[in-house]
């Protein structure tokens, strides 16, 4: 989230879409509550009317898949009638920028210009890419704040966005002209104005696509076009899927990172300073803050927490130890699974650690997971159950006698078993104490993850001489325990990062109070510099903190002394674009920070630096535009060569959908560069293929947590949701004789699940170019394991979703797919 | 004269149907899951009825409003509290169900195991009290143990939206009349439910009739 959960109170109009917040993020509703109480309105956007819907003043139906068409209705109708925040789009965003003379969107053959079909991929590179803007002799950007010049990136906006009117958005999303229009008059209308904010609330309905990352962006360019970036009550706020997704992601979950976004490192990029060119940004533009130009300082700083005084300016700081992955080979987790099921047993991957996770329910196409899993040596599952993954070899379909991997379980201790910081979506670091001991050998993951590491130590130190490259393992710094009792603050101030030599007032060892102290030298340590600041000399640790703000003085409930954030303890980010050019906010009622002549008062500000502009409108050279993230300092509303598949969003088919072609009318139906496999397992319904008419997508519930791992378990919350189901309307039911209650089985090309159908006015036909198509709904959480194990039930919505993805992020296209239902015979 | 003790207000208007209540009132009094695990039955409604160890369920409706938009209403099903409890009233003995003084709260005592479960049945409007295994009955007890010791409800407790609101008894009278003028221009069908009579005032934003607020009448297989 740009901003936090208590913020979405500050809100006069919040849009739910790509997400269904009331159910699975339920403590949102607090805050959607108090907005609604306070007079906002609520809208809902789903394919099928949930429990958000039902409190939402206003629920407009889409067919799955099709959001970029209905946000393309909604660009089209800010561009139309000019609904922008003047001053924000002109001096914050880059709309003004002057785009490459050879840059097009082919109307005819749905593509941007640079495609290669041979590599199904985009040219955003190279010197002669056309992403990128016009600039003059120094290399500073051409612009037009007049935003009249055609090329201009709101021109190319306002031609690419006009062919999304009513009756084309209307035939491909199925959602009825007067409800586009009336969510459209009621987003815009209340939250374009200064004093005005619209905060959207998305989740994996507008991730898991073949388009995933491309709706956001739809989303991004509407908040920044709107300006509705940076105020209270505003942002672009991801729902994170798990309560420290956002914590593990700033911890370099995901296979393209290291902790703090930093990139992870590349087999191209082989020396340190190759890797710092590669990835430090520069600009050319006057006042642009270009914060990513300290790129060096973070990397040296956590090269010199990992290798600790092996580290050394002579050897690059161990950079050479970090493992290098191969140039353009995606490692993402559906690529994992591909090639873990394509391999000959045990050949490439012969061991996975499947920590936390139930795999074999919550990836795509999970006949192929579970497949796949059979090819390894061996399998580690740490929960704290057995899971459908570990049990895979005697679950559904399975011969145990033909599986030969090795499974091992290990129990580790649950979330109040042990100590230790937690991040919220809104990047709340909040620290979190041991109530019990966990049961019987279970043990806190850290020290799970000790145990492994000293016996691989002890492995390579045994072979001494004779050791394969022993250095990275031989030379991590892994001092956190020593201690037993303050395991979880050794890692923590950890990453905070030390003072590793004197420096002014502080002394070698001392904890670093920001980032700003770090150093590329080899002076100083952090594990991840997002989180310097968390845990310092001064304060302590920061993330314990737990004191509430007073309402009256604290209005739009920043609570700055309730844990911590990052960065910097930054409430909203993007700060400075609530502002105008005097550094005063556009909403005075809900100022989020302030110039008060001598320094901002408020949230932490993006930065210190004064005002744009000085009280006599002279611009002040001493300052920094608002995005200081961005090399050129303002916001992307033209993505320039940062997305895999165009700079802004254009709708193309989900791989699965029951049209035969683009319905915006040209030649390219799917995402041009979508990610697809094509293993014997990788099964594709054709496009308007007949046996599978029903669009489908899978989905999560209050009552169940992810797979259903903890919450099958547990009988106060099981009997809630006790059994799988499908979701469909009364007309579908009445064209298949289907009764509610009545137990059918859902059918994709990829497999088929048993369900109880619930019949229901939540569900209605779409009208889609002209023809009925209807939609049904499956979730995901449940399986053959628990409660009570039988590997006759095939229960998981995972077993019918395809193995597809998006070009950026390879998430997979779980949210529209193709299917039939049929009644049990 | 007016009535002293404790009231709730359910306000529908806010409540999503996460059913923390639910959980938070079986997790506090103790109460086991269903034994067997019931099917799902072609709604998100479940355990399908009260039962001696199920003290309180939310209710799914989905009905068309007249301008053609579709309301999904979620209602709590639980025991009223009655100001005057027809149930009481109904008991052969004083000491079996009993009015708690500071609250209000009407309680089911052990003694309620010699009544007659038809007449303390029958004489509930609300299809509320259910009978355990030895005879006893069973219904919410307003978590009164918690309330003696300066706590809310458990219910009240784990409502994330405040949807379920606990308090004196004009306070809570207050609040409700504060939002239905609030509500008004959205919901000119707004009302609380039989506010003179009971202690869970339950505010509708739609009409009465677009709830399922009673649950499927036991009374008929106590006959």
């Amino acid at each position: 989230m740009t901003n936090h959960w208590i913020d979405i109170k500050n809100s006069d109009v919040i849009l739910i879409m790509g997400s269904n917040a009331a159910e699975n993020h339920p403590i949102s509703f607090r805050w959607v509550t108090e907005a609604r109480v306070a007079g906002a309105k609520l809208i809902s956007v789903d394919p099928r009317f949930t429990r958000t819907s039902s409190k939402a003043d206003i629920y407009a139906p889409l067919r799955s898949g099709t959001d970029i068409a209905f946000l393309g209705g909604m660009l089209k109708y800010i561009l139309d009638n000019g609904l922008i925040h003047e001053e924000s789009v002109k001096e914050y965003t880059n709309a003004s920028f002057l785009v490459d003379e050879g840059y097009e969107f082919d109307t005819v053959t749905g593509l941007f210009s640079g495609y290669d079909a041979t590599t199904k991929k985009y040219d955003r590179e190279s010197a002669t890419t056309t992403w990128r803007f016009q600039t003059d002799g120094d290399g500073v950007i051409l612009r037009d704040k007049t935003l009249a010049n055609p090329r201009c990136v709101y021109q190319i906006l306002k031609a690419h966005y006009s062919r999304y009117d009513l009756d084309t958005v209307s035939a491909i999303t199925g959602t009825p002209k007067d409800k586009l229009q009336e969510v459209y008059e009621t987003y815009v209308g209340s939250s374009y104005q200064s004093g005005k904010a619209g905060t959207i609330m998305y989740a994996m309905g507008w991730t898991q696509h073949t388009v995933g990352a491309q709706n956001i962006r739809a989303m991004a360019m509407i908040q920044l076009l709107l300006g509705n970036i940076g105020v209270a009550g505003g942002g672009v706020n991801a729902l994170r899927g798990e309560s420290n997704v956002q914590g593990s992601t700033d911890h370099c979950l995901l296979y393209h990172i290291l902790p703090g976004y930093l990139q992870s490192p590349e087999d191209a990029y082989p020396t340190l300073d190759d890797y710092i060119t590669k990835w430090t940004p520069t600009t050319n533009e006057p006042r642009s803050a270009n914060w990513w130009g300290n790129y060096r300082k973070y990397m040296v700083s956590y090269l010199k927490s990992m290798y600790g005084a092996a580290a050394t300016a002579a050897n690059n700081f161990a950079y050479e130890w970090l493992p290098k992955r191969d140039k353009g080979v995606p490692y993402a987790w559906q690529c994992m699974f591909d090639a873990m099921y394509r391999q000959a047993a045990g050949q490439e991957l012969k061991g996975f650690f499947a920590w936390g996770q139930n795999p074999a329910n919550s990836s795509a196409n999970a006949n192929k997971v579970r497949q796949a899993l059979a090819k390894l040596d061996w399998m580690v599952c740490v929960n704290i159950y057995p899971t459908e993954t570990a049990e895979f070899w005697r679950g559904p379909g399975m011969d145990p006698a033909n599986v030969q991997t090795e499974v091992f379980q290990l129990p580790c201790a649950a979330s109040i078993e042990k100590e230790g910081s937690i991040t919220n979506s809104g990047r709340w670091a909040q620290w979190r104490y041991k109530a019990i001991d966990p049961p019987g050998e279970a043990k806190p993951d850290a020290e799970i993850m000790n145990e492994i590491f000293a016996a691989v130590k002890a492995l390579y130190e045994a072979e001494g001489t004779g050791a394969v490259f022993p250095d990275p393992i031989l030379n991590v710094k892994w001092d956190y325990f020593d201690d037993p009792d303050k395991i979880s603050d050794a890692i923590a101030k950890e990453i905070n990062g030390y003072f590793l030599v004197d420096s002014g007032d502080y002394q070698a060892g001392d904890l670093v109070p920001n980032f700003v102290s770090l150093a590329d030298d080899g002076t100083t340590s952090s594990g991840n510099w997002l989180y310097c600041d968390s845990y310092t000399k001064e304060e302590g640790n920061l993330m314990a903190r737990r004191t509430r703000s007073d309402a009256a003085t604290d209005v739009i409930g920043l609570n700055p002394e309730w844990a911590w954030c990052w960065p910097l303890n930054r409430r909203i980010v993007y700060n400075r674009a609530s502002v105008d050019l005097f550094g005063q906010p556009y909403d005075s009622e809900h100022p989020v920070i302030t110039w008060d002549g001598e320094g901002w008062v408020g949230d932490v500000p993006d930065g210190g630096w004064p005002p744009l502009k000085n009280p006599d409108g002279i611009d002040n050279p001493d300052s920094r535009l608002p995005y200081i993230m961005e090399p050129n300092g303002v916001g992307r509303v033209f993505g320039v060569n940062k997305m895999a598949d165009g700079p802004i969003p254009e709708h193309y088919e989900p791989l699965e959908s029951p049209l035969a072609s683009n319905p915006m009318g040209h030649g390219q139906r799917l995402n041009p560069t979508a990610l697809l496999c094509d293993s014997d397992l990788d099964l594709v319904a054709p496009p308007a293929d007949a046996t599978y008419p029903i669009v489908c997508s899978t989905y999560r519930m209050v009552e169940h947590w992810q797979t259903g791992v903890m919450t099958r378990w547990t009988p106060w919350l099981n009997e809630l949701q006790p059994e799988m189901f499908v979701e469909m309307s009364e007309e579908l039911a009445a064209e298949k004789g289907i009764a509610s209650g009545e137990r059918v089985r859902v059918r994709s090309i990829r497999g088929e699940v048993q369900a109880v159908a619930i019949v229901t006015k939540r569900f209605k036909p779409f009208t889609i170019m002209g023809e009925t198509v209807h939609q049904v709904g499956v979730p995901w959480c449940f399986g053959w394991y628990a409660p009570n194990p039988d590997n006759t039930r095939v229960t998981n919505g995972n077993l019918l979703t395809p193995n597809v993805g998006d070009p950026n992020t390879r998430i997979p296209e779980s949210k529209a797919f193709m299917v039939d239902v049929v009644k049990e015979a | 004269m007016a009535v002293n003790g404790k009231s709730f207000l359910i306000d529908t208007t806010k409540c999503f149907a996460c059913r923390s209540c639910q959980v938070a009132c079986k997790q506090w009094n103790e109460l086991a899951a269903e034994d067997p695990v019931p099917t799902n039955r072609g709604t998100y409604e479940n355990p399908p009825d009260l039962s001696h160890t199920q003290w309180l369920l939310i209710h799914f409706n989905e009905a068309e409003r007249a301008d053609g938009t579709l309301a999904w209403n979620f209602v709590r099903n639980s025991c009223r509290h009655c100001i005057d409890a027809p149930c009481k009233q109904a008991a052969q003995n004083t000491d079996s169900i009993t009015i708690d003084a500071e609250t209000g709260a009407v309680l089911f005592q052990e003694g309620t195991r010699n009544e007659s479960f038809k007449e303390i049945l029958r004489a509930c409007p609300f299809d509320v009290p259910r009978q355990g295994p030895d005879g006893q009955m069973f219904k919410c007890v307003m978590c009164v143990d918690r309330v003696h010791n300066d706590l809310l409800p458990a219910c009240a407790t784990a409502c994330p939206s405040d949807a379920i609101e606990f308090g004196d008894r004009q306070d809570m009278l207050d609040a409700a009349d504060a939002r239905l003028e609030a509500i008004r221009p959205d919901f000119p069908d707004a009302a609380v439910l039989d506010r003179h009579d009971v202690r869970l005032l339950i505010l509708l934003g739609d009409r009465e009739s677009m709830h399922r607020l009673r649950a499927a009448p036991a009374a008929a297989d106590a006959e």
